[in-house]
């Protein structure tokens, strides 16, 4: 167990520069290290982290998502559009429904008909933006009564004086990697990821494989919409633009490659949490808007170094 | 495609060059059409707006046609050598909008045509770093570029500002909007670096090499070939490429703003590859690139001609990209990996 | 006896005839609305093509643009006008574009809600250029480019900006410190409102703008910064300058969150401005939650007054180069006089 966690810096280097970043920071801003700035700084990254953990099944099975964001638009606007009138179980529902349908399209288009996963993707990214555009009609689809509505426990309550957002995220990073260690199905998803050929010979079926990793991220961004959802209690069209990038970003950080089999839970959980902290840093610290994409880019490209460093022994390929 | 037998004249017959030359062209032209599936979508694209509204087989809608086919095209053809080595570059569009922005802003001290250069130069040193990242420290190629993608974007608010810059010197402006022909320069511009990568890919060594790498990197590191050094050529000449479409920005538009360019690379490499490269790498051609940027071109212009709503644009344009490929897979059947 | 009830049932009918006749033909004259009485129209509306080239529904999560949009739509639908409309997504490069198609369709008047006052000039030169009639709505175009515009429609976001902004500063008494949550770096309206602030800022010595960070219109967004900002500065915030009602209300919320929790003393007062009231703001208004100030701005107004504007251009019909759209303000004190938002 000792070995284990003397191992952890080295095998996982991000931690060691997310360390070094919060030092830094707490110097300028000793609230930065804050308890409560800590759970405030993961609150906001909840969403993008549930996501993050079903893209990661898709990354170490050798392909990419990025429809994930757009998907959330839709969902948010449908489930919040359907809760006034349906109440909140069916609109979860009907969201749900609708996630797992976009997933099993994209998981056909890739799994079977072998499609290229980033072209299908960013497809269904545009079909479904322009989707949200359509159902929202226009208006600010709100909650009337977001107090009223027991509905508001995912995003907005507390429990043990953490928020109910992180506990979802943590119960379902959780959930993920003893899924993705512990069952066949995970070590499936490894294998494909790993050698697809092999795999195939070894009596997997590479096909339904990919194709439910491809579910899980959309029913994982279903489960992200209801905490979103929760939390606005109001439905813009876009609330999902650009979240794919910021998933993807939190995936590399952490060091999982698309594909090669590697890569886990773990180190997408550890990803989401650098560039929480990265983005509630900057502001705290007063980096004016302009540099924060500036400070991001050099983070990832320091942590990546840092991880093929850790992972190959040598910095030079 | 590339490969070349041995002409041998049948006995009897003094030569077989004109037999030879139209059997050539026809297989010539038979692959060509068949390697990209965007050439059966732009055919249907053209019939299909045609019939639907007079006003898209005018010359001045041809001519806004091509004009807007420049932006995206150029910054596809420039994508299309990095795909088919294996790699992608997603920093193309913050490239742009950094290049424009450098060059209205040093216009004013070091003259028009100069600062031009130093845009081109600038694009340059931005796809070189990118090459170096990925080649000399092995780092993935769509991390890197992303990560690129949003530092040269900040960069690019922290030194110009935020607000939109005009040049002082308007000629620019003039010479892209210049005729030649039915042409406007800037068109000439992109077709020539068209032309040029095309040559590229299929006449030299470096382009052989691209193919050979993205085909099979180990085999082609065996064979003896300096993949580094080609992998890198070919990301500068994409960001190059990039800074030169930010020169093409000013021209059209007569100013700079930070934020141009956002978005962009989606779309070229949404061209790139319904063009008929892979996402792996290891085939592909310029032909097919360009024939993707019309066909994506026509299909934006032709909605707007139809006044289709807003809002559904965007669900035709993913639907539309989804069908095409998967009709594309279902005809062309064959196995082989997605990735 | 006969015939005469036939000549009698005839004279009436004809009588109904021609009452009807001529009841049709002064409805006729009186179909124009009343916006277009007396002029002289060039051509019937309904073969008036108005071709509108908007900056972007996909660019901010802007509700605005779309209630705005939908105004003219339902208008142009009405009076049988033609109506295109292309969405430009925020794009320079793209609303330039736009501009081409819109000529090359043909259409009697070219309406330009340009996304960036600079790069839109080359567009509207080439309209004019061409014999296009231009007409400029919401987003002041660069000065080049005035002499080609034959009309503008709008509102003055830096006037709005600086009503919305000052009421606070009176709210206040001239002392304290703000935050600002403003909308995109580079798109006009959002320059010209924090450009008002800033300016404002300076003016009243009293005032310290703490920092401003970029909310986008967008509440949820608003909201999360505000959190951050509630970190970092705690009670030391004495008001916040939002962008629109979208980011007072993500502020608001925010606040109201850290009050609950301790984060925030609860008897602390924090004022709230922004230049463009919408249906939350408006409620927290009328619950007393929102002290200090907003201003009202219409986008079915505006969308009704641009479409207006549009079809009399496209009729030859003279206009003043400029038309600013009302304003006024509304705060906790007046905000029963004025309806509820519908954005």
């Amino acid at each position: 167990m000792l070995a284990d966690l003397k191992a952890l810096p080295r095998r996982y280097p991000v931690f060691i520069l997310l360390a070094a970043l919060l030092l830094a920071a707490s110097l300028v801003t000793p609230a930065i290290l804050s308890l409560e700035n800590i759970i405030t700084a993961i609150r906001q990254y909840s969403v993008v982290g549930i996501m993050a953990l079903g893209v990661t099944f898709v990354v170490i099975a050798g392909r990419v998502d990025v429809s994930i964001g757009s998907l959330l638009s839709v969902l948010v606007v449908v489930i919040i559009s359907l809760h006034d009138k349906v109440g909140p179980v069916m609109a979860m529902c009907a969201g749900v429904s609708i996630a797992v349908v976009v997933g099993a399209v994209n998981g056909f288009l890739v799994a079977y008909l072998r499609l290229n996963s980033l072209i299908v993707t960013l497809g269904t990214l545009t079909a479904l933006q322009g989707v949200a555009n359509v159902a929202s009609a226009g208006i600010l689809n709100q909650v009337m009564e977001p107090e009223a509505s027991w509905f508001k426990v995912f995003g907005r309550s507390f429990f043990l004086n953490v928020p109910v957002s992180v506990w979802i995220f943590g119960v379902m990073a959780l959930v993920s990697a003893l899924v993705l260690g512990r069952t066949n199905f995970g070590r499936s998803v490894r294998a494909v990821g790993g050698n697809e050929l092999a795999s195939v010979f070894s009596s997997i079926n590479a096909r339904a494989t990919i194709f439910m990793t491809f579910v899980i991220a959309s029913l994982l961004t279903a489960v992200a919409a209801i905490v979103f959802a929760s939390y606005a209690m109001a439905a813009p069209y876009n609330s999902g633009v650009g979240l794919e990038m910021t998933v993807l970003a939190s995936i590399f950080l952490g060091g999982t490659s698309i594909g090669g089999g590697v890569g886990g839970i773990g180190r997408t959980v550890i990803g989401v949490a650098v560039l929480a902290f990265v983005a509630n840093g900057m502001i705290l610290v007063g980096m004016p808007i302009q540099a924060q994409w500036l400070i991001s880019c050099i983070i990832i490209i320091t942590a990546v170094l840092l991880d093929t460093y850790a992972r190959r022994g040598t910095i030079l390929a | 495609m590339s490969t070349r037998t041995a002409e041998r004249a049948e006995p009897g017959r003094r030569s077989n060059a004109g037999h030879n030359i139209g059997r050539k062209v026809l297989t010539g032209a038979l692959g060509f059409f068949g390697q990209s599936p965007a050439w059966p979508l732009l055919v249907l694209l053209i019939i299909f707006f045609m019939l639907a509204t007079p006003n898209f087989m005018t010359w001045f809608n041809v001519s806004n046609l091509l004009t807007q086919a420049v932006i995206i095209g150029i910054l596809a053809v420039g994508l299309t050598p990095v795909f088919i080595s294996g790699a992608v570059d997603l920093s193309v569009g913050s490239v742009a909008g950094f290049t424009a922005c450098l060059l209205v802003t040093i216009q004013p001290y070091i003259g028009l045509y100069p600062a031009c250069a130093f845009a081109l130069l600038a694009g340059l040193s931005i796809g070189l770093f990118n090459g170096l990242l990925v080649e000399i420290f092995g780092l993935n190629p769509i991390i890197v570029t992303l990560a690129i993608m949003l530092g040269v974007r900040s960069l690019t608010f922290l030194l110009f500002g935020s607000a939109t810059i005009s040049p002082t010197d308007d000629r620019l402006l003039d010479l892209v909007g210049t005729k030649v022909g039915p042409f406007t320069f800037d068109v000439l511009v992109f077709l020539a670096v068209a032309l040029a990568v095309g040559l590229m890919l299929r006449s030299t060594v470096h382009g052989i090499n691209t193919y050979a790498i993205g085909g099979s990197r180990p085999a082609a590191e065996d064979a003896g070939v300096n993949v580094t050094k080609h992998v890198v050529f070919n990301f500068a000449l994409c960001g190059t490429l990039a800074g030169l479409v930010g020169v093409t920005l000013v021209g059209q538009l007569g100013a700079a703003a930070p934020v141009y360019g956002q978005g962009y690379e989606l779309l070229a490499i949404i061209a790139v590859v319904l063009g008929g490269t892979k996402l792996a790498g290891g085939s592909g051609t310029v032909v097919g690139t360009l024939v993707a940027t019309g066909a994506l071109t026509v299909l934006q212009n032709g909605v707007n001609l139809l006044n289709v709503d807003v809002r559904y644009v965007t669900i035709i344009v993913g639907v539309v990209l989804v069908l095409t490929l998967t009709l594309d897979r279902l005809i062309s059947g064959g196995p082989g990996s997605s990735e | 006896m006969r015939y005469e009830l036939l000549s009698k049932i005839s004279k009436i009918l004809g009588a109904m005839l021609a009452a009807a006749v001529l009841t049709a033909s002064v409805a006729q004259a009186e179909d124009l609305p009343d916006w277009l009485q007396g002029q002289k129209l060039a051509k019937p509306l309904n073969e008036v093509h108005v071709g509108f080239s908007i900056r972007g529904l996909l660019g901010g999560g802007d509700l605005y643009t779309a209630q705005y949009v939908n105004k003219v739509k339902e208008l142009a639908q009405k009076y049988g006008v033609k109506l295109t409309s292309i969405d430009a997504q925020d794009d320079p490069a793209k609303q330039n574009q736009d501009v081409a198609n819109l000529m090359a369709q043909g259409v009697d008047v070219v309406c330009v809600w340009a996304t960036n006052a600079k790069a839109i000039v080359p567009a509207l030169k080439k309209a004019h250029d061409a014999g296009f009639k231009v007409v400029t709505f919401n987003a002041v175009v660069d000065e080049a480019g005035q002499k080609y515009v034959d009309a503008y429609v709008g509102p003055n976001d830096y006037n709005q900006s600086k009503l919305a902004t000052q009421q606070m500063f009176d709210a206040m008494g001239g002392k304290g410190n703000i935050v600002m949550i403003r909308a995109q770096l580079g798109f006009s309206p959002s320059d010209l409102r924090a450009q008002a602030v800033f300016d404002l800022v300076k003016a009243n010595p009293g005032i310290t703008l703490l920092d401003t960070q970029e909310g986008r219109w967008s509440q949820v967004i608003a909201q999360q910064i505000m959190e951050n900002f509630i970190t970092r500065f705690g009670n030391k915030i004495d008001g916040v300058v939002g962008a629109d009602g979208y980011t007072s209300t993500g502020s608001y919320l925010a606040i109201e969150a850290a009050r609950k929790s301790g984060k925030l003393d609860p008897n602390h007062v924090i004022y709230f401005a922004d230049p463009n009231v919408v249906s939350t703001s408006y409620d927290l208004m009328k619950e007393g939650k929102f002290p200090g100030g907003s201003t009202i701005q219409d986008p079915a107004r505006e969308g009704e007054l641009a479409f207006q504007t549009a079809v009399k251009v496209a009729e030859g019909i003279q206009l003043p180069k400029e038309t600013f759209l009302p304003t006024p303000i509304i705060n906790q004190s007046n905000v029963n006089q004025y309806p509820r938002p519908t954005n």
